[in-house]
């Protein structure tokens, strides 16, 4: 049986599998999305039933709103910033013709230290390593890091792997790193020692990598931890969007 | 024929189930991996040359899926299987719950080891990142924990089933002696 492993690990290598994992993909992508949705609404429902209903819908709503208006008042700000600064007209409309691939969600690695998604498409629609994963109207919920021909996965914002170059909306528009902080929250680092930041302030993407375009909305600052000595200090940021239930999300080419 | 093509229908809704179903339950219950207790459940308690064709084609779908370098999981599950019948036939005297308790969290803690050791290897021959980050805790912690909970309904379910549920099911009996 180890030696069919190891055959089958070559057929692999130069690529004879893939048509048959195509096959297989296509085939049973909308069973595993239907599934994957049906777990999603289970949970949904278990965390219903947990809580006072109505009062979680009307929650719920209200979140929604808020993230609505988040997100426009980002966009606004990035827009208000770039125009002051001068920057080619054209960049800036660049920035904002953004183009991208709609994509469903199959399943989550089953590796339990694995914070990500798996996507019904792959390199085929045009899916790209670092390319950024985005819901509703530009809520950054992860980044993909494994492409296959007819499958991709993306790490969430929450996996520890993950690093996104990051601003926070304040006066300074103090720039660092976000990283994912085992599953449970996001924490950006390297920010300047010397620069203020706030609770409640605003963290977008700062468009430095080049796949991820400036002003994507990560989440809000909830702590700030400081010491004295420290050249830099770090913020515990919470998305504003919950990324652990998503269904259909869009990749940016 | 039709019971091959039976347990490849019953391989895939196993691989669907565990990617696309158990997977979207909150932490820690998504730490439990259905394929590897079933892969353990069938080594102590049914027959282990299942196991191993289990092993082989859950793997193998699995892979599909997987992040990882293919065949570091097929593999994984299959040096699983066999390093649970070795510590079954040299360590273990009977098929009790304790013995499929016990074997189904080092069969968990032999998986995650092998998964991330394969992983660090392939990575450091690619060159590629070491994102030696781990979180370690689900994977040495949670996972053995549900692992152990789910198999544990799994041999009650199978016993009940079978209707050979016995007052002395946690305990040595002539009943689940051990397999020559």
């Amino acid at each position: 049986m180890l030696a069919v492993v190891i055959l089958l690990i070559f057929l692999k290598a130069v690529g004879i599998l893939s048509p048959l994992e195509a096959l297989i993909t296509r085939v049973l992508s909308p069973i595993e999305h239907f599934v994957y949705a049906s777990g999603v609404k289970v949970n949904g429902l278990y965390s219903s039933f947990t809580g006072k209903d109505v009062l979680l819908s009307e929650n719920s709503n209200l979140k929604d709103q808020l993230a609505a208006l988040t997100v426009q008042n980002a966009q606004i700000q990035v827009e208000l910033a770039e125009l002051k600064e001068a920057l080619i007209q054209h960049d800036f409309l660049d920035s904002r013709d953004l183009r991208a691939i709609t994509v469903r969600v199959v399943g989550k690695n089953p590796q339990p230290d694995f914070q990500s998604i798996i996507l019904d498409q792959g390199a085929k629609a045009g899916i790209r390593v670092g390319q950024p994963v985005i819901v509703k109207d530009g809520m950054l919920v992860g980044k993909i890091f494994k492409v296959n021909d007819y499958t991709s996965e993306a790490l969430l914002l929450s996996d520890p792997r993950i690093r996104v170059a990051a601003e926070i909306q304040n006066n300074l528009k103090s720039r660092g790193v976000v990283v994912g902080e085992h599953g449970l929250s996001l924490k950006m680092e390297l920010i300047p020692q010397n620069e203020i930041i706030e609770i409640d302030n605003l963290v977008i993407t700062s468009g430095v990598e080049p796949t991820i375009p400036r002003g994507l909305v990560i989440g809000r600052v909830v702590r700030i931890e400081s010491q004295s000595n420290a050249l830099f200090h770090s913020a515990f940021v919470k998305p504003i969007t919950d990324i652990e239930n998503l269904l259909v999300v869009s990749v940016i080419e | 024929m039709n019971k091959i093509i039976l347990n490849i229908l019953i391989i895939i809704l196993l691989g669907i189930i565990q990617v696309s179903f158990l997977t979207t339950w909150p932490f820690p219950v998504n730490s439990f991996n259905l394929i590897l207790s079933l892969v353990v459940f069938l080594v102590v308690i049914v027959n282990y040359h299942q196991a191993l064709w289990l092993a082989f084609g859950a793997g193998l779908f699995l892979e599909i899926y997987s992040s990882s370098f293919f065949g570091v999981i097929v593999i994984s599950l299959l040096i699983l299987a066999m390093a649970v019948n070795f510590l079954f036939n040299n360590f273990f005297t009977n098929r009790s719950s304790y013995s499929l308790i016990i074997l189904g969290i080092l069969g968990t803690l032999i998986y995650n080891l092998l998964t991330t050791a394969m992983d660090f290897l392939v990575n450091l021959f690619r060159g590629e990142d070491l994102l030696w980050y781990y979180n370690i805790w689900p994977k040495l912690f949670w996972q053995p924990i549900f692992n152990a909970i789910i198999l544990l309904v799994i041999f009650y379910v199978y016993y009940l089933s079978t209707d050979r549920l016995t007052t002395s099911l946690f305990f040595s009996s002539n009943s689940y002696e051990k397999r020559s």
